[in-house]
C-alpha cells in the first residue's frame, strides 16, 4: 500500500515526460532515437504500472479490525482414566509461596480464602481455595482437578473474570510452583494425596465435527432432553434462572453462551467446541452447572457443544491482547439508496452493514462510581438517508427492567452478598475526599429497587468547530465544551440532554430524536434510534455531516444492576462515519485512463513501425 | 582444482539469504555487540558486493547473457527489497521514495550508458512493438492489456473513498506542572518526597535501597515497616480504589476494562512507564487524573479519575510505593 502511494506520485510526471519526449523526437534524428524514448516510456509504464497493481490488490482488505480466531496454543489435556496428582517437593512449595504472595494474594487472600483486597469490588468472587472446589476441570463432578487443569487455568486465566492469563507473566516453573503451594497449603478441607480421593479424567471420545445435522440434534438436547434452556435461555444468553447461588452463598448467573470469549474455561480459544464438551461433561464444581456425563452420551455431548458454538453466528476475530473481539473505532454508516431508513430491525437494509462492536466499561471515574456494569458490548449498525440517520443498537441484558421502587433488583447489592462471607460482600463504597480518613464511607446513594434500562449516545455540541484532535470530556462533557446526549429508557422516554459534566445534565425541550423500535427478547435489547441530520438549534444540538469522522460516545444502563444516572456503562470515543456514496467519477475515470494508455501504446507501435521503415538500413 | 562455475553462484545467494534474517535480528535489537544502524550498514555493503559478484559470475563465468531489459527490473526490485525490508530499522517513507528515485535513475544510466547496452535494453521493446511473428504478437497483446489494466486498477483504488480512523498522535508523558495543590496542601513536584519511603531504622530510604524488599512477603506477620506500607498500598490498588479494573492484576494495563478504553491504561510493568518517571510525577498523575493532562495528552479521552476526590494523600503515596515494589522498578531521580 505504501508502495502504491510512491508510485502514484511518480506516475503522472514520468508519463507526461515520456510522452513529451516522444512528440519531440519524432522528426529528429538525434542520438536518443525513437527506440530509446519509446523504451523509456514503456519501461516506466511497466515498472510503475506493475508494482502499484500488486500494491492495489493488497489494499482490498482494508475493512474491519484485525485479529485472530484463537489467541492461545492448545491447553494440556490429561489422559482419560484414573488420575494421580503429582506430589511436589518442599522446595517447590516454598518457591510457590513466594510467587503467591507477590502476584496472587491480592485477590485470593493470605489464606487462599478468596478474600484478598479486590474481593469487595467483584461480583464473580476470587476462588476460595480452602474447600478444594474448582470449576474448570477434566475430572468427574465434585472431584479434585488435575495438575494440568490448574496449570491451564493459571496459564490462560479465566476469561470473563478478572483472572488474567499468567502464561505471559510467570515462567512455567513459577506456575507449577504456585500450584504446588495452593494444593498443599491453601486447599485445607481436602488433600491431594488422600487415597480416598478418586480422580477420573473424562474421555473426549471421537469428536463429531460440526454440521447442520449435529447442530440440530444438539439444539434438541439443549431445549428438551438436557433442559439447558431453563438456565441459559432460549437463545443461550444466560437469561434463564437468575436466582441461584454458588456453594459459598453468592448469587451466580447462568453463562451467556453467545459471548464464548467470556466463558471461564474457554482457554482463550473460544470457538473450540472441545471446551464446551468438557464443561458439559464435568460440570462446574461449586456452581449449579451439573455434569451431564451420565445423562448424555459422548455423541450427544458433542452435538450440544456444536450447537452452543453455533449460537455465536459471527465468529469475530479476537484481539490477542484481550482475548475478546477486536474493536474498530469507526462506526460506518451506509447510505440507503431509496431514501427511507428502516423502522424494523429485521429489514434487509440493516444486513448491508456489519454490526460493529462497542466495548463498554463501568463509570468508575467520578462519583457515583460504579464497578459492576453488566452491559459489556453493544453491537451497532447505522444507516442514513438524505435527511436522517438511524442507529440500531443490540445488546445483551439478562433482564428487562422497568422502574419499580418496591421490586428487588436481580443484581441488588443485598442479593450480591453472602451471609457466610460478609467480609467480602461487594460494595460500591468509596472515600469522599481527604477528610474522609478511616473506614470506607458510602458516598454513592444506595440503589432502591429496579431502574429503567437505557441507552444513549453523545456528540459534542458544535463539534465541527473544535479542531481535531481536541474533543470534549467523554464523560458527559465539561463546563466549557458541552455535549448533546440522545437517551432512550425502557419506559419509552426519549430525551435530548445538554451535558456539562456528569452532575450538570439538563433535558432540553427538543423532540428531534425518535426511537422507532425498542424490544427486549431472549436476553437482548434491540433499539432503533433516529434523528434528522440537521436541526434548528445549531448551538445546543449536534449537526451531523456526512463523509467525516464524528466523535461519538456510548452509554448504557441496566436497571436491574442499580444503574441510573452516573452509575452506568460507558465507552471511549468512537467515530461515526456516514460514508458518502461512491462518486460516479470513480467508475468513469479508470476506464478513460485505460483507453488513453492503450491509445498511447498503439501510437507507440505506429511510431515504431514508421521508424523502422525510415531507418530500415540501420536495422539488423 | 577446477571449480564448476555454475555452482559458485550458490555462494552469493547463500550469503544474501543468510544476511536477511541476520539483519532483521540485528534490527530487532538482538545485535548487542554493535548498534542496529551500523550493523545494517555492514549488511547492506555486503549485499551490494554480493550482487556485483553474482552479476560477474553469471556473465563472465557461466556465460549467461541477461538482456539489460531484464536486468533493469531485477536490479530495481533488489534495491527496493534492500531498502524496504533488509535495512533496519525501517526508514521513513519519504526517504524510501527519494532513494528509490535515485536508484531508478542510476539503473537507467547503467542500462543506457553505451550504444550497445542501450540496444540490448531497447531492442526487445522495439521487437515487441512492431514485429509480426507469434512471440512478438503475444507479448504485445499482453503488454497492451496488462499495463493499462493495472494502472487503471490502481487509479480506481486511489479514487475509492477510504474511511479510516483519524490518526491522532498523543503524548503519553507530558511535562508536569511545577507544583500542584492536593487536599489544600501545595506539593512542589521537584522537591516532594514519598513519606512512606522509610527503612527499618525509620530513616528515609534512598531510591535503590528498597530493592532488598523486592519479592519479599508483604503479608508476613513480621513484615518490616516498608513492606507494611506496600501491603496497604496494594489494598488501595485492589480494594479501596479498584485500580486493577484498568491497570490489571499484574499492573500491566490489561485489566478487565482496558479493552474498552482508548488510550489504553498505562502498563506499569513496562520499563517505559513508571521507571522513567519520578515518584512525584506519578503522584501528580494519580492525584489529578486525566482532566489535568495538558492538551497534547488528550485529557478529554483519558479515563483516569482524579483520585484526590476518592483517596486521601497518604493512600496515593502508598499506592505508588506498591506499584514500584510490585514491578521491581525504581523511580527516576534527579541524581
Amino acid at each position: 500500500m505504501t508502495l502504491a502511494k510512491i508510485i502514484s506520485k511518480f506516475n503522472g510526471k514520468i508519463l507526461i515526460g515520456g510522452k513529451l519526449k516522444m512528440l519531440g523526437s519524432k522528426n529528429k534524428t538525434n542520438t536518443l532515437g525513437v527506440e530509446k524514448v519509446l523504451g523509456l516510456g514503456l519501461l516506466t509504464l511497466s515498472i510503475f504500472g506493475f508494482v502499484p497493481g500488486f500494491g492495489g490488490i493488497a489494499i482490498a482488505d482494508d475493512e474491519g479490525p484485525k485479529g485472530v480466531m484463537s489467541v492461545a496454543p492448545a491447553p494440556l489435556e490429561p489422559k482419560p482414566g484414573t488420575y494421580k496428582p503429582k506430589q511436589e517437593s518442599g522446595a517447590e512449595i516454598e518457591a510457590g509461596k513466594g510467587v503467591y504472595f507477590r502476584k496472587c494474594v491480592w485477590c485470593h487472600g493470605p489464606d487462599g480464602a478468596g478474600d484478598g483486597p479486590s474481593a469487595i469490588r467483584l461480583a464473580t468472587k476470587p476462588r476460595n481455595f480452602n474447600q478444594g472446589t474448582f470449576k474448570i476441570r477434566h475430572t468427574g463432578s465434585g472431584e479434585l482437578p488435575t495438575d494440568e487443569d490448574l496449570f491451564n487455568s493459571v496459564t490462560h486465566g479465566l476469561q470473563g473474570s478478572v483472572m488474567p492469563p499468567w502464561g505471559s507473566i510467570l515462567s512455567a516453573e513459577e506456575r507449577r510452583n504456585v500450584i504446588a503451594f495452593i494444593k498443599k497449603n491453601l486447599v485445607k478441607d481436602r488433600t491431594f494425596d488422600d487415597p480416598d480421593e478418586e480422580i477420573t479424567v473424562i474421555d473426549y471420545g471421537t469428536q463429531i465435527p460440526s454440521s447442520p445435522e449435529s447442530i440440530e440434534m444438539g439444539k434438541d438436547i439443549f431445549m428438551n432432553k438436557a433442559k439447558c434452556v431453563e438456565c441459559h435461555g432460549v437463545e443461550g444468553r444466560g437469561n434463564g434462572n437468575l436466582t441461584q447461588r454458588d456453594d459459598w452463598g453468592f448469587p451466580i448467573f447462568p453463562a451467556n453462551l453467545q459471548l464464548p470469549w467470556n466463558l471461564r474455561g474457554n482457554r482463550r480459544d473460544p470457538y473450540n467446541p472441545r471446551n464446551i464438551f468438557r464443561e458439559v461433561s464435568t460440570g462446574l464444581n461449586g456452581t449449579p452447572m451439573p455434569s451431564f456425563r451420565d445423562e448424555l452420551s459422548v455423541e450427544e455431548r458433542w452435538h450440544v457443544a456444536n450447537f452452543v458454538i453455533s449460537l455465536t453466528e459471527v465468529k469475530r476475530p479476537l484481539d490477542p491482547e484481550t482475548g475478546k473481539p477486536a474493536i474498530g473505532f469507526v462506526i460506518k454508516s451506509r447510505f440507503v439508496e431509496d431514501g427511507t431508513v428502516p423502522d424494523s430491525p429485521t429489514d434487509e437494509k440493516w444486513l448491508a452493514v456489519p454490526a460493529q462492536i462497542v466495548g463498554m466499561a463501568s463509570q468508575i471515574i467520578q462519583p457515583p462510581r460504579h464497578f459492576l456494569r453488566t452491559v459489556e458490548t453493544i453491537y451497532v449498525r447505522s444507516l442514513y438517508s438524505e435527511s436522517e440517520v438511524a442507529l440500531l443498537f443490540e445488546w445483551d441484558d439478562r433482564t428487562e427492567s422497568l422502574r419499580d421502587e418496591n421490586k428487588e433488583a436481580i443484581y441488588d447489592f443485598k442479593r450480591l452478598s453472602s451471609d457466610s462471607f460478609p467480609a467480602i460482600n461487594t460494595t460500591q463504597y468509596t472515600h469522599e475526599n481527604d477528610t474522609a480518613l478511616g473506614p470506607l464511607k458510602d458516598v454513592n446513594p444506595e440503589p432502591v429497587g429496579v431502574y429503567n434500562d437505557g441507552i444513549a449516545i453523545q456528540f459534542g455540541q458544535k463539534w465541527e468547530t473544535i479542531p481535531p484532535p481536541k474533543k470534549w470530556y467523554f464523560v458527559h462533557g465539561d463546563e466549557k465544551d458541552g455535549v448533546d446526549i440522545w437517551k432512550w429508557q425502557s419506559d419509552g422516554t426519549v430525551e435530548e440532554i445538554e451535558g456539562h459534566g456528569i452532575s450538570d445534565l439538563q433535558v432540553r425541550e427538543d423532540k428531534n430524536v425518535k426511537v422507532t423500535y425498542a424490544k427486549w427478547e431472549h436476553g437482548m435489547w434491540r433499539v432503533i434510534m433516529k434523528r434528522s441530520l440537521l436541526t434548528e438549534d445549531k448551538e445546543k444540538s449536534a449537526q451531523l455531516q456526512t463523509g467525516t469522522n464524528i466523535p461519538i460516545t456510548f452509554f448504557a444502563w441496566d436497571g436491574d444492576a442499580g444503574e441510573v444516572g452516573g452509575r452506568m456503562a460507558l465507552s471511549t470515543f468512537y467515530y461515526l462515519m456516514m460514508e458518502p456514496p461512491i462518486p460516479a467519477s470513480t467508475y468513469v475515470v479508470p476506464p478513460i485512463v485505460f483507453m488513453v494508455l492503450f491509445g498511447c501504446l498503439c501510437w507507440a507501435r505506429i511510431a515504431a513501425i514508421n521508424y523502422k521503415k525510415d531507418h530500415s538500413d540501420d536495422e539488423d | 582444482m577446477k571449480i564448476n562455475h555454475r555452482f559458485t553462484i550458490l555462494f552469493p545467494i547463500l550469503a544474501i539469504v543468510l544476511a536477511i534474517p541476520v539483519s532483521v535480528w540485528a534490527g530487532g535489537g538482538g545485535g548487542q555487540f554493535m548498534s542496529a544502524g551500523y550493523y545494517a550498514l555492514v549488511v547492506e555493503t555486503g549485499l551490494v558486493i554480493g550482487a556485483i559478484f553474482l552479476g560477474w559470475l553469471v556473465k563472465e563465468k557461466m556465460g549467461i547473457h541477461i538482456p539489460k531489459l531484464i536486468q533493469f527490473p531485477i536490479l530495481w526490485v533488489m534495491c527496493y527489497v534492500a531498502l524496504r525490508v533488509i535495512l533496519q530499522p525501517p526508514i521513513p517513507f519519504s526517504l524510501l521514495a527519494m532513494y528509490m528515485g535515485v536508484c531508478t535513475i542510476c539503473i537507467f544510466l547503467y542500462c543506457s550508458l553505451t550504444v550497445d547496452s542501450w540496444r540490448d535494453f531497447s531492442h526487445p521493446i522495439a521487437v515487441m512493438l512492431r514485429e509480426d511473428h507469434t512471440k512478438a504478437k503475444l507479448s504485445r497483446y499482453a503488454t497492451f492489456l496488462i499495463v493499462p489494466g493495472l494502472i487503471a486498477a490502481q487509479t480506481f483504488n486511489q479514487m475509492l473513498p477510504k474511511f479510516g480512523e483519524p490518526i491522532e498522535l498523543r503524548t503519553v508523558h507530558p511535562a508536569p506542572p511545577a507544583s500542584i495543590n492536593v487536599h489544600k496542601k501545595l506539593v512542589t513536584l521537584q522537591t516532594a518526597e514519598n513519606p512512606f519511603r522509610i527503612g527499618d531504622d525509620g530513616n528515609y530510604l534512598k531510591v535503590g535501597e528498597e530493592s532488598k524488599y523486592f519479592g519479599q512477603n508483604a503479608w508476613a506477620d513480621d513484615a518490616p515497616k516498608f513492606l507494611q506500607q506496600v501491603r496497604e498500598g496494594g489494598q488501595v490498588f485492589f480494594g479501596t480504589a479498584g485500580c486493577f479494573f484498568c491497570h490489571g492484576d499484574n499492573l500491566d494495563g490489561k485489566g478487565p476494562f482496558s479493552f474498552a478504553f482508548n488510550p489504553i491504561p498505562a502498563n506499569f510493568a513496562d520499563p517505559g512507564t513508571i521507571s522513567q518517571l519520578q515518584e512525584t510525577f506519578v503522584f501528580w498523575r494519580v492525584a489529578k487524573g486525566g482532566p489535568d493532562l495538558s492538551r497534547e495528552a488528550f485529557p478529554w479521552a483519558s479515563a483516569m479519575p482524579p483520585w484526590e476526590k476518592h483517596l486521601v494523600t497518604n493512600e496515593i503515596w502508598k499506592v505508588i510505593i506498591f506499584e514500584y515494589w510490585h514491578t521491581g522498578f525504581y523511580p527516576r531521580t534527579w541524581e
